[in-house]
């Protein structure tokens, strides 16, 4: 055997691609042309090469701006995943935010876009889905190190932008909590909805315009310049130390001008989503009617502003009408 | 090469102080909320003697629930968490800190300190114009 038809074998048997239904998925992000598992990579038929690194294929040469996330996911690999902290505190969040049940996706084909450590890919993978999870950053890193042993789960790095995948893949594509850290917001939630199947369902939840998130989006501009390991030094310092106080004034007045963390799901929690409200470089703050209305214009159909705020769900027609065809209903 | 326990130290204080310092700046750009820093201060226990005042002048506002004025000084629930506790003749009431629609719809003695309003229920939903008992806020 030569090191070349070696190096295929290794990288078809870890790329899970012999596993229907996650089966030959990736097409060249630049020009849509079909790839094959060729020497550590994948080749398109033109030559461009997208390496495959530590089991994991890489559809970007770097984390670009979200280094914050890269050492975030890599530094709490498992402590909001339920199945490993024993709650059930991210199905919990996953149903509010998407009115999403088992059997809505029990066999389908789900993105989650900006997969993370794989909170919700966690959840999608026990209610029976085959998820594709991608991350611009490193954070792929820990959430295939999460999900190896799982045969319904499939992480990539790749940029929502320019995703790797052809248009009409998948049942339902999952977005929460990721959208409003890209440079554009509906930019970005616009790349995804042609990926999605005639019929298919998108679901996205976006940082509303209000409270705690419009206090941050002051803050963001001077806090992601703060390297992130410094930030995150001050963090594990700082959400204890409140947390012991917080009953105190100071505390209290702090709270008010720097809202931090106190979810009740545990310390490394409130540190670790401290961290993650204030070192993002992007922090798009959006209404509901912003967010519908990025719905309507993409042509989605039975559009559904969900109970939680921003959390907007719709689905593809079958035939793809005007953005008029488009109903707009409020939960 | 500087051990990992004194970096952890230096990027505490250093981030402590440049936050610090972006709170002021924003407070001065009128981006947050410079009132909520005042009113803590000039609310503290500090700068002043305890806190006392009796209620006389109550207005209905819906269901069990009534309105007293309250003078400024001490913190409310609006800017942080209110110290003050009612006292119905001389026993106190509550619980404090209670949803306003918990008062209306509930009342036993709900209360909240909001501002420069004290949203109250009496223990029993009797009117507080005519039972003839005495109404107080102490702050604890």
């Amino acid at each position: 055997m030569t090191v070349a038809a070696s190096l295929d074998q290794d990288c078809a048997s870890t790329l899970k691609v012999c596993r229907a239904p996650l089966n030959n998925l990736f097409v060249c992000p630049q020009t849509g042309a079909a790839l094959t598992v060729q020497r550590g990579a994948l080749v398109s038929s033109d030559g461009r090469r997208y390496p495959i690194v530590r089991e994991i294929p890489r559809f970007v040469t770097d984390d670009k701006y979200v280094g914050s996330f890269s050492f975030e996911w890599n530094t709490h690999t498992d402590t909001q995943l339920d199945a490993f902290n024993g709650s059930a505190s991210s199905e919990a969040i996953f149903a509010e935010k998407t009115a999403l049940r088992p059997v809505d996706v029990a066999g389908k084909l789900v993105l989650d876009a900006g997969v993370g450590a794989g909170r919700f890919s966690d959840v999608l993978s026990r209610w029976g889905a085959n998820v594709v999870g991608i991350d611009l950053s490193y954070a792929v890193e820990a959430a295939h190190a999460n999900f190896r042993d799982r045969a319904n789960v499939m992480i990539a790095q790749a940029d929502i932008g320019k995703l790797p995948f052809a248009d009409g893949t998948f049942d339902l594509i999952v977005s929460i909590g990721v959208l409003h850290h890209t440079p554009s917001t509906e930019t970005y939630f616009k790349a995804l909805v042609p990926k999605l199947k005639p019929g298919g369902r998108i679901v996205i939840w976006v940082y509303p315009n209000e409270g705690d998130y419009k206090i941050r989006n002051y803050w963001i501009p001077y806090t992601s310049r703060i390297p992130a390991e410094a930030f995150y030094d001050w963090c594990r310092w700082f959400v204890p130390w409140a947390a012991r106080r917080r009953e105190s004034l100071l505390v209290q007045v702090i709270h008010r001008l720097f809202p931090f963390s106190n979810q009740g799901l545990g310390m490394e929690n409130d540190i670790l989503d401290t961290f993650d409200g204030y070192s993002p470089s992007f922090h798009g703050i959006h209404s509901n009617a912003e967010v519908t209305g990025w719905f309507a214009d993409t042509g989605l159909a039975e559009i559904k502003a969900l109970p939680v705020l921003t959390s907007v769900t719709g689905i593809r027609p079958s035939s793809t009408g005007p953005a008029g065809t488009a109903s707009t209903g409020s939960g | 090469m500087t051990s990992r326990p004194i970096r952890r130290t230096c990027n505490v204080v250093w981030v402590s102080f440049y936050l610090a310092f972006i709170a002021m700046a924003l407070m001065v750009r009128g981006r947050l909320p410079a009132a909520v820093l005042w009113r803590s201060l000039s609310g503290m226990r500090w700068f002043r003697s305890r806190f006392r005042q009796r209620l006389d002048d109550f207005s209905p506002e819906q269901g069990t629930c009534w309105v007293a004025n309250v003078a400024g000084g001490p913190i409310s629930d609006r800017d942080a968490r209110s110290r003050l506790q009612l006292y119905e003749d001389k026993r106190p009431i509550g619980p404090p800190h209670s949803l306003h629609d918990d008062i209306r719809t509930l009342g036993g003695g709900r209360f909240s300190h909001w501002a420069n309003h004290l949203y109250f229920s009496t223990s029993d939903g009797s009117d507080p114009r005519s039972n003839g008992r005495t109404y107080e806020v102490v702050e604890q």
